[in-house]
């Protein structure tokens, strides 16, 4: 959820232009192989990613901007596919949203939320939507995951290639069309 | 640690912040790579333990077989033999027969030693203490 720091009303970005922009960077910093690096990403940008305990049962992480230093927390506990995840939402909400200082807290909820209808009224699941449409954008690049899934057909395999979940691996294929 | 740049309202949902998120915490396909790499070494080990046992087995068994094979005719060599000698159609000194056929039945004891020693060793020690290692 982001909280009480103001920031812009998140702009109408498609999927393609989330997706493009995930791309933009990871080529930026010559990233663009599988899997994806995103310690080295977040390092390369200044960006501190740490560990935590958090006070509420749920949260995954969250992510502070103040004053152009930015920290990443993640969830202790999470296994690690998880922890990228997470991280890959958080560089989300850096990327797309947080264009000053502000700051966002994710649950779990948070980054099982994918697009409906209902979204478009709410600015704050359009901006979870975003983020986790950037996080897969970047942990599972359409054109890597396009090239790969011509010699891998298996979702376990691919899974394990891209360092991400069976879970998100299956949605990225349905939402790339290829399952 | 980091908490100093952390905003106030963050804070209160932080009890803890741990070490910096290394490439390892997040590296499943490293540490999965590492698991696969672990487990082909060891069924490749395994694989050619057990084709070695397989030929060894057959080798040991061709072997048995001929040995069993050479001391049976020179069993049956003797007993005609020693028939033979008592129903006087073969004629030795006594000290000569008595030789001949306890040499034979040394020659089958020491066989038998050897088969047991040599061809049946104790278990595959080596091969097990090799995948503890791997």
């Amino acid at each position: 959820m982001p909280t009480n720091v103001p920031t812009p009303v998140t702009p109408a970005m498609t999927r393609r232009e989330i997706e493009e922009r995930a791309t933009e960077i990871l080529v930026r910093h010559g990233l663009f192989t599988i899997p994806i690096d995103l310690v080295t990403l977040a390092n390369r940008e200044g960006i501190k990613i740490h560990n935590a305990k958090f006070s509420e049962d749920g949260l995954s992480g969250m992510v502070a901007k103040r004053a152009g230093a930015t920290t990443i927390l993640v969830d202790q506990s999470e296994p690690p596919f998880r922890k990228n995840f997470t991280i890959a939402h958080e560089l989300g909400h850096l990327y797309l949203h947080l264009i000053g200082d502000g700051e966002f807290i994710d649950s779990m909820i948070d980054l099982f939320r994918v697009e409906t209808p209902d979204d478009i009224a709410s600015e704050h699941k359009r901006k979870e939507v975003q983020a986790n449409q950037f996080a897969a954008a970047l942990l599972m690049p359409r054109q890597l995951v396009m090239e790969t899934y011509t010699d891998v057909k298996d979702i376990k395999e691919l899974a394990r290639i891209f360092n991400v979940s069976e879970t998100a691996m299956a949605i990225r294929l349905s939402q790339l069309g290829l399952a | 640690m980091e908490e100093s740049i952390l905003p106030a309202s963050l804070k209160d949902k932080v009890i803890e912040i741990g070490a910096a998120v290394s490439l390892q915490d997040v590296a499943t396909y490293g540490q999965l790579q590492e698991i696969q790499d672990k487990s082909f070494r060891m069924r490749t080990v395994v694989n050619a333990w057990e084709r070695q046992q397989t030929s060894e087995r057959e080798l040991r068994s061709r072997y048995a077989k001929w040995l069993l094979i050479t001391l049976s005719v020179q069993m049956m060599f003797v007993n005609i033999a020693f028939f033979m000698i008592g129903l006087g159609y073969l004629s030795v000194e006594k000290w000569v027969a008595t030789t001949f056929i306890m040499t034979v039945f040394g020659e089958v004891a020491a066989m038998t030693f050897i088969v047991v020693k040599y061809l049946f060793p104790e278990g595959a020690s080596a091969v097990l203490a090799l995948i503890e290692r791997l």
